[in-house]
């Protein structure tokens, strides 16, 4: 009994000298780059932004800042003008239920009139008396 | 075997019944033949030789186990497989954006109203273009007790609880979700929410 148990510890022992148990530290003393301010503190759709030297930065060190990079009012801004021909025109954002509570536009008033809700807008086409 | 000879006792008056904590019943009749009596019958006898000869529980084990060989199996492979989810389930909450990619909070503060466990901040201010939407947007998933008032108190289904369950950190700090963790979040899982309301939109 005691020689296999022996025999254990020698196996053991041998798996030991064989996995390197060597440990790499895990910080380094050496002074350390910080990444650029201007790369990691992505500014918000409300342009919230930190100064280049504020401390608050270090967050972004390890971590990113989260960021959701399409801003509304760039897209919402590509979608043109619809044109219509009635003086009132109903939006409901689509897909019915879907969508937003229904709004009647009146569109009496010259230039474009946006939807409160979905934020597209709509103009009335101009009528040629010839 | 304890317990027959307990019995026994208490069926003679040998045992005061209430130094025991059970209950014996004294009056009955045994309807079915003992577990393991010996066969009574030249038929008996046979039907039973016969099974231990030809082992036929063995092959009805057997049997059993190539049954369940080629029936689908009843548990999933957790985190590549995951098991179904109502349309109405109420994980990580999100928020929407109309297909032109506007969002759809109005920064009404319904849903900031109406939390029970007062974990949604918002903050408004008209914007640029003059719409009227949130500069801020913050919910507290520690706070949070995932009730779906907030969606239901929603009028353009803007705030959601998505059907992400797996949204655990390592950090309190983490869970303190702005605005822009929202739209990613709504971004992200914008097939999956829409697909769930569409299912269930004739029951709100």
């Amino acid at each position: 009994m005691a020689t296999s148990k022996f025999r254990a510890v020698q196996i053991l022992g041998k798996q030991f000298k064989q996995t390197s148990i060597r440990h790499t530290i895990a910080f380094s003393t050496a002074p350390k780059l910080l990444k650029n301010p201007v790369e990691i503190d992505i500014p918000t759709h409300t342009g919230q932004k930190w100064d280049e030297a504020d401390f608050r930065l270090v967050r972004f060190e390890n971590a990113s800042k989260e960021v959701n990079t399409r801003f509304a009012i760039d897209l919402i801004a590509q979608v043109p003008p619809k044109e219509v021909k009635s003086r009132i025109v109903s939006c409901d954002g689509g897909g019915g239920p879907l969508g937003h509570p229904k709004v009647f536009i009146n569109l009496d008033q010259p230039g474009n009139h946006t939807c409160g809700y979905c934020g597209l807008r709509f103009l009335k086409a101009d009528e040629h008396h010839h | 075997m304890a317990s027959s000879r307990l019995l026994h006792l208490a069926r003679n008056g040998l045992l005061p019944k209430s130094s025991l904590n059970m209950q014996f019943r004294t009056a009955y009749k045994i309807v079915t033949d003992e577990l393991g009596s010996d066969p009574k019958t030249n038929q008996e006898v046979m039907d039973r030789a016969g099974d231990h000869i030809l082992l036929t529980e063995i092959f009805r084990g057997f049997g059993v186990t190539l049954a369940h060989f080629f029936k689908e199996p009843a548990t999933i492979n957790y985190p590549f497989e995951k098991g179904p989810l109502s349309p109405r389930f109420r994980g990580e909450h999100a928020l929407r954006r109309y297909p032109s990619g506007e969002e759809r909070c109005i920064a009404c503060k319904l849903c900031e109203a109406i939390c029970p466990a007062q974990a949604i901040t918002i903050e408004a201010e008209p914007r640029a273009d003059g719409s009227r939407r949130t500069t801020r947007y913050d919910i507290d998933m520690t706070k949070c007790i995932y009730c779906g008032f907030c969606q239901e108190a929603c009028p353009v289904d803007a705030i959601v609880e998505g059907p992400n369950f797996e949204f655990s950190t390592e950090t309190h700090e983490e869970l303190l979700y702005n605005k822009e963790k929202l739209l990613n979040n709504g971004d992200k899982w914008e097939a999956e929410i829409a697909a769930s309301l569409q299912a269930d939109h004739l029951y709100r």
